[in-house]
């Protein structure tokens, strides 16, 4: 799944600045709606850890009403939550009615990491993969809006980010760098990766792949992901969207008919 | 199903005071090597107004160490649990690990109460099923020991135990403010029983049906049922029983009787 990624898409300055602009303004509209339709909303990052979900996390709350939404940065768990199921966390930390809760880290941290290390069983392996299914299934069943980003990039994006720390070699979750050296290891994750992205990606949640060795794309791809989703599942079309500007440029110089035509499609 | 409850099951209450010592020791001690090996328990009672749950968990809880044990009682959701799926409530109620939780009434009011007085919709109450199946399976597998009670009853049984504790308690009747309400609909209520029980009958969570037209008998029943599921559970960890002497304990008790009869 995750080879057929084409990483090599990017972004000029230019664009990035008008879509950041413009996403931004429609998030904004959407997240009161969220609140307006009394809907939770769940946004998942997941990844290796060599790839920051820092700017993505920001550029989607920097203009939001902090009243709209929560962010919960996942660690190991600790105090209660490690005397518990280990989903008991995350129903904890849920989104109430009318709130966007954005996780940095998710539940299907763990289960890849001791997936990958070879603690985790095909059986506790595919209880995990059930679990996942269910409470993502019932968070969907009360209404909340789920949205999963992958983030996803080259080895050469990674093996620049990490040489810049400790001269570490692909690095994915804190491993010690020998067990990334070893092909099998590294087959073993891509293995475990593809086939969790391919059995959660379900009615109630599925995967967004985000491509993220270009960062500006990175982050444009996330907001409009969002925007649509949102704008698809509360039935709202954000004022702001029915402007696009892309479309706007290209219509400029036609004539005066064309774009009463395309109004009236609209109207339908 | 519940028709092959017997119904006629009794246990005298000068047997069930000689045996409850013995069995509350034995609980507390295994409830030590609960927390010792990481044991975890999850107890749930249900059953009908008035069967006498109150007095069985009582029972159950009195000699329990209360560290280690907490009791949920499961009322309408309110307020803020509205606002999130609704097992999550029970989720953050779930035990930790080497505890024990007692739910006083549980996740099945959804498919008995909710369902037969219209509080939840078919949808949901028809979801509701999986979602607990699900629920309770995560657990189990988690390793928690889930020990579930139907308390029953039949409607004539109902009555007369409820009017002969009108007269003799200070409960009195039956506790939910709509229980004679809900006594009238007792067929209403037997159809979502029967479904709960055949649905929710899963190898992990069993369900165990008391027959509590003898109060003692069902106390007895609990306690033994939940000494040997734990005792199963613990295997080769068993607690070792020390020989108490039961004496004082005894005293105090009569001490409590007389001075209960004064007042």
């Amino acid at each position: 799944m995750l080879d057929s990624v084409d990483l090599s898409q990017s972004l000029d300055r230019e664009t990035y600045v008008r879509d950041v602009a413009l996403y931004q303004l429609q998030l904004q509209e959407l997240s009161h709606q969220v609140r307006a339709q009394n809907r939770p909303a769940l946004v998942v990052f997941e990844g290796p850890d060599s790839i920051s979900a820092d700017d993505l996390i920001l550029r989607i709350t920097e203009n939001l009403d902090p009243h709209t939404c929560i962010v919960h940065p996942i660690d190991d768990p600790d105090g209660i939550d490690l005397a518990h199921h280990h989903l008991y966390r995350f129903w904890r930390r849920l989104p109430p009615r009318g709130k966007i809760g954005i996780f940095d880290g998710s539940w299907y941290r763990e289960m890849l990491v001791s997936r990958v290390s070879g603690h985790l069983s095909d059986e506790g392996w595919a209880r995990a993969l059930r679990e996942i299914n269910s409470f993502e299934r019932q968070v969907a069943d009360f209404g909340t809006i789920v949205v999963k980003f992958w983030l996803h990039a080259s080895l050469d994006e990674r093996l620049q980010q990490d040489e810049g720390e400790e001269g570490v070699l692909y690095q994915v979750w804190e491993f010690p760098s020998a067990v990334w050296n070893s092909p099998e290891r590294r087959e073993a994750y891509q293995d475990a990766v593809n086939e969790m992205l391919f059995k959660t990606s379900t009615l109630s949640g599925s995967w967004t792949i985000v491509e993220s060795d270009d960062g500006w794309w990175a982050e444009v791809k996330t907001l409009s992901t969002l925007v649509e989703t949102l704008s698809w599942a509360l039935n709202y079309q954000p004022r702001t969207l029915r402007i696009n500007p892309v479309e706007a440029e290209q219509e400029a110089p036609a004539s005066k008919k064309a774009s009463g035509k395309k109004k009236k499609k609209r109207k339908k | 199903m519940l028709e092959k409850v017997d119904l006629t099951k009794k246990l005298s209450r000068a047997d069930y005071e000689a045996r409850l010592p013995g069995l509350q020791r034995r609980l507390r001690a295994l409830q030590g090597a609960c927390a010792d090996h990481k044991v975890t328990a999850l107890v749930v009672f249900e059953g009908w107004d008035g069967s006498g749950t109150n007095g069985a968990i009582h029972a159950l809880t009195n000699g329990l160490d209360p560290r280690r044990f907490r009791l949920h009682t499961t009322q309408a959701a309110q307020g803020a649990e509205e606002d999130y799926p609704w097992l999550r409530r029970f989720w953050l109620n779930t035990p930790a690990y080497g505890e024990m939780a007692i739910f006083d009434r549980s996740w099945y009011r959804r498919v008995l109460i909710e369902r037969v007085e219209g509080l939840a919709s078919e949808m949901a109450w028809r979801k509701a099923y999986r979602d607990i199946n699900e629920f309770e399976q995560s657990l189990a597998d988690d390793g928690v020991t889930i020990v579930k009670f139907w308390f029953h009853l039949s409607q004539g049984k109902q009555k007369r135990q409820a009017k002969k504790r009108r007269q003799d308690s200070a409960e009195g009747g039956l506790t939910h403010p709509d229980g004679w309400k809900h006594h009238k609909k007792y067929n209403e209520y037997l159809v979502a029983v029967e479904e709960m029980l055949e649905r929710t009958d899963s190898k992990w969570a069993r369900w165990t049906l008391v027959p509590a037209t003898s109060r003692w008998y069902a106390r007895n029943l609990v306690l033994e049922t939940v000494a040997a599921r734990l005792e199963a559970r613990l295997g080769d960890n068993q607690p070792t029983l020390e020989r108490a002497d039961d004496s004082i304990a005894d005293d105090i008790r009569k001490a409590m009787e007389a001075a209960e009869s004064i007042l």
